[in-house]
């Protein structure tokens, strides 16, 4: 019954006033008394009468009136005020929209500000978010682990492991919903149409496509019966690859393709941001039977409920149950996204900050000059409000203001956002994987839009609010340019644009830091000269003695050709960190060591520049039918033979001591490479002659005196005239290889600087904004002065002293913040201490400067303050 | 006054002039009225009624009854009454709606 009344009554609210004063009390006793007398259809009342009421509302507000079509003699008479056309939203609209254009500056700025903000904020969320979220295309990543065994040896071979399949492990199936084995690293060739190449694929169990989740966008996945011994020859393909190289021939479902000489059947396509594991883009299934010898790899899909920690119990007990009791240790599990990101999580954190302190910084400006317009509109609010504008009113007309205001600098902003993506794209150099697209996903844009739309209601709320309505009279009568009025704002201004120095300080140091620690990489020691030196991949199919052969022609015939001094192969490019780990075993120690390696020829030691600094270098007598033999590098024999001549000890490669034929003899020491990192302390690292090994994919490495150009053109004809049918990949200078490896680094340091100068841009324009409203505000003040003979150089130094202050204090708050908080970045620094120095007081000078600039243009109109006029207008 | 230029009435309206033709009466009155009279089928809704009062009222064809409050209980309820002119528009209204009343009712008997 109450709660009847009460409906009926806020639905009656929403009447327009002349209605409810005329016979809101009678129809609402009418609705009464129907209620009490429909006693047994009291429902059905309340239904039909709330129904009707609602109904009639739009029709009260905006209906046709009968009375404006035909009464015209007694329209006089009906009402007072003309009838309004539009709602009153629309005409806070309208009022507002007039409001802008009586003052494009505030509004510009407003919206400029927004627009500044927010597309800053859309254009590197989109850029980050790609580096750092993209390469997970999985449905419910969170679920997905990778599963990883080192040294396993099962139970019975020696130095392989023949377990059978993972997902027919004891005891699995209850943590994991799927499991899904694959080999990856593995590089086919593709030798259908004129050009072969090498594209990076895996090998993968039938269930893979269902482990990760991902669906095809052409065809279909693998078949259960299609994998193991026997396993048909089909492959599935990236999007990238079918759309190249394929041309997007519509009818590649069922077609064959070529690799190494077999056709192959495509059965599916897989979307072009999928490349897992290992940036694949080709896949085949596995073809192991009962106890292949393999490396265990394999992504599970945790059952629900289940937590990593279990799934890795789940696989030992496994293991353990199977024999391997020596094992259990060595296999493990880690998050799908903690793999592929290792120690990114820092960074992604840091990036977050930053982006929300810029936002604060654009959201502080936006208060603060919302706050200096309802300073400069105090006077006519308050006419207003005498005049019998209600105070609900004014409040709505100032949200719809600031809403507005928001909507159109979000709207800005967002589209700055999109076209300043593509801007950034098209200045950064092709050094970014093609596959990286960049766009800006939906949530983004919908977070964003809500913090501007909350930011519009916030901002023209709590200014309209904070103005009584007692204090408006008093304005009224005080008159608006009295000295003292403003006094208290100003005052909570200030301390609004103090903290904005702050907050852009702290991004600017961190941008700084980054800068500085980037300028340190590009510089660092690399433990060999990278200039001068071109690089193609030459990988052949053929093997053993013809390949070797085959390298030898190359070597021998690029040494043969003018403009190269030197010539060498390697199976991967010293590009920074080399992630290729080797388990040497150590006679002395008896026990395994992960060292980091690479498989090299003889050639490769000159022409890199890594001295040789005892021992013999590789011959051509080093092959698979001569004994084994490697060289160390100094950090390997200092920290395992410390003070100790290495040349002659030996290695065996696993876990447990090899067979006699099988150890290692160490045949040089050679100095270190920077493997961990350019410019970080070198790690151990082992080479081995890549003739002793089945590897057919070489880099071949020149240095040349040509141009690089040219050089690259020769380097590539050379190779072609020994075997036009081997294909070669990745040709370039090695500086361009070194740039394309580490293009993250550059990229987001140029992310953060831009972050940096949009923040130090809102504060200049805070600072401006709080400077000129103070100017104003004050002109009366100033005037007396001018006039009874101060000098308007004086005081104008007078009111940049005044924004020195605040920009001191913001400025000493900035570095307090930064110094404090800039330890999070110390993951991303290079050879740069999260206080360093040089970064602070750069920045403190850059900050303190632009404060002073902005207050300064300004304090000019000092200068041309003319006291009649001023003292003339009060 | 031409009282052609309020034709024609909405259904509501000429249902509030026809019961008011009758006597004067405050708005719930009106409703029950209608609700005797009809036969259960085109009963407005309170807030069609009132706003269909608000109307009539602006148009001179009723007005608020003399005596202002009908009843003791409830000192918000007013009375209204039909105007002259109101009067003239009902009939009128009556008068352009019969021939088609007739027709249907030859057509349907």
């Amino acid at each position: 019954m109450r709660s009847a009344h009460l409906l009926y009554r806020i639905v009656l609210s929403l009447y327009p006033k002349r209605f409810r004063t005329n016979v809101g009390p009678e129809l609402f006793a009418a609705f009464k008394r129907g209620l009490d007398d429909n006693e047994t259809g009291r429902i059905s009342f309340l239904a039909k009468e709330l129904g009707d009421l609602l109904l009639n509302l739009p029709a009260e507000w905006w209906g046709r009136r009968p009375w404006l079509r035909r009464a015209q003699p007694y329209s006089a008479r009906s009402y007072q005020r003309a009838p309004r056309l539009f709602p009153p939203l629309v005409t806070d609209f309208r009022i507002a929209i007039r409001g802008f254009l009586r003052r494009p500056g505030f509004a510009s700025a407003a919206i400029l500000t927004f627009a500044l903000g927010i597309g800053a904020n859309t254009a590197v969320f989109a850029l980050l978010h790609t580096i750092l979220f993209d390469p997970l295309p999985f449905r419910d990543v969170d679920r997905l682990a990778l599963i990883e065994g080192n040294h396993m040896v099962g139970h019975a071979n020696e130095g392989a492991t023949v377990y059978p399949r993972m997902r027919e492990w004891p005891g699995l199936e209850r943590a994991f919903s799927g499991i899904s084995e694959f080999g990856s690293d593995v590089r086919f060739l593709l030798d259908g149409g004129d050009v072969p190449e090498r594209v990076q694929g895996a090998l993968v169990s039938a269930n893979f496509l269902e482990v990760v989740g991902v669906d095809p966008v052409l065809g279909r996945g693998f078949l259960p019966a299609e994998e193991g011994l026997g396993a048909p020859d089909i492959v599935l393909l990236s999007e990238s690859l079918w759309r190249g190289r394929l041309g997007a021939d519509p009818n590649i479902i069922g077609n064959s393709i070529s690799i190494a000489g077999e056709p192959h059947v495509v059965v599916g396509v897989l979307p072009d941001h999928f490349r897992f594991p290992l940036g694949s883009v080709i896949w085949v299934p596995t073809e192991w039977g009962e106890g292949t010898l393999r490396h265990l790899e394999a992504v599970g899909r945790l059952a629900p409920g289940v937590s990593l920690s279990l799934g890795i119990t789940s696989l030992r007990d496994a293991v353990e149950s199977m024999g391997g009791r020596g094992d259990r240790e060595n296999i493990g599990a880690v998050s799908l996204r903690d793999w592929i990101f290792g120690g990114q999580k820092a960074p992604v954190f840091i990036f977050y900050t930053v982006v929300s302190l810029v936002l604060a910084v654009a959201c502080l400006n936006v208060a603060s000059l919302f706050l200096a317009r309802n300073e400069t509109r105090r006077h006519e609010l308050a006419v207003r409000a005498s005049l019998g504008a209600s105070r609900a009113r004014l409040v709505r007309e100032m949200v719809t203001e600031s809403l507005l205001l928001a909507a159109i600098g979000g709207a800005l902003g967002i589209a700055v956002g999109w076209f300043g993506r593509d801007l950034i794209l098209a200045a950064l150099p092709n050094d970014i994987p093609p596959y990286f697209t960049f766009e800006i996903p939906a949530h983004v844009l919908l977070t964003l839009g809500s913090i501007v739309l909350a930011s519009g209601v916030f901002f023209g709320l709590v200014p309209a609010l904070a103005a009584r309505s007692s204090d408006l009279q008093g304005m009224l009568a005080a008159g608006s340019r009295s000295l003292s009025a403003g006094k208290p704002r100003r005052r909570l201004w200030s301390s609004l644009v103090a903290t904005e120095i702050a907050l852009a300080l702290t991004v600017l140091i961190c941008a700084n830091l980054l800068v500085k620690s980037l300028v340190h990489q590009i510089g660092a020691e690399k433990g060999f000269d990278a200039t001068n030196l071109v690089t193609v991949e030459a990988s052949p199919d053929f093997w053993g003695e013809p390949l070797w052969e085959y390298y030898a022609r190359v070597t021998e015939e690029i040494s043969a050709t003018a403009g190269f001094t030197a010539v060498g192969l390697c199976q991967w490019l010293d590009t920074g960190e080399n992630y290729h780990w080797w388990s040497a075993y150590v006679e002395e120690l008896g026990e395994v060591r992960d060292v980091r390696y690479q498989r090299t020829d003889p050639g490769y030691f000159a022409a890199m520049g890594i001295p040789l600094l005892g021992g013999r270098n590789f011959n051509n007598h080093d092959t698979y039918k001569s004994p084994r033999v490697l060289m160390v590098n100094e950090t390997f024999a200092e920290r395992y033979w410390p003070g100790e001549n290495p040349v002659g000890k030996r290695l065996g490669r696993g876990s447990v001591p090899p067979s006699e034929q099988d150890w290692h003899e160490v045949v040089a020491l050679v100095a270190d490479v920077h493997n961990a990192g350019f410019g970080r302390a070198a790690e151990p690292q082992v080479y081995l002659p890549y003739n002793q090994s089945g590897l057919s994919e070489l880099n071949v490495i020149a240095r040349t005196t040509l141009e690089t150009s040219t050089a690259l053109r020769s380097l590539r004809q050379t190779i072609r005239s020994i075997d036009p049918t081997v294909p070669q990949v990745n040709s370039s200078t090695m500086e361009q290889a070194i740039r394309q490896a580490n293009w993250q680094v550059p990229f987001a340091t140029w992310a953060f600087g831009l972050l940096s100068i949009i923040a130090l841009v809102l504060a200049a324009t805070g600072v401006y904004g709080l400077v000129t409203f103070t100017v104003t505000q004050r002109s009366r003040d100033l005037a007396i002065r001018v006039a009874v003979g101060a000098n308007s150089g004086v005081l104008q130094r007078m009111v940049v002293r005044e924004s020195l202050v605040l920009a001191i204090s913001g400025v000493l708050a900035g570095v307090i913040v930064a110094a404090v908080g800039m330890r999070l970045v110390v993951s991303l620094l290079f050879l740069v201490g999260p206080r360093d120095l040089t970064v602070y007081l750069l920045s403190v000078a850059v900050m303190t400067t632009t404060v002073v600039l902005a207050s300064y243009g300004p304090a000019r109109r000092i200068v041309r303050l003319d006291p009649m006029t001023v003292l003339g207008r009060e | 006054m031409n009282v052609d230029q309020f034709l024609p009435l909405r259904p509501v309206e000429f249902q509030v002039l026809a019961s008011l033709s009758q006597g004067n009466r405050h708005g719930y009155a009106i409703l029950q009225e209608i609700e005797e009279r009809g036969e259960g089928g085109a009963v407005p809704g309170l807030a069609t009624l009132y706003r269909a009062i608000v109307r009539l009222e602006k148009e001179t064809l009723i007005s608020r009854a003399e005596n202002g409050v009908a009843s003791v209980d409830d000192e918000r309820r007013r009375v209204y009454s039909i105007t002259p002119l109101g009067k003239d528009v009902v009939k009128a209204e009556a008068r352009r709606l019969a021939p088609m009343v007739d027709l249907v009712k030859g057509a349907t008997t």
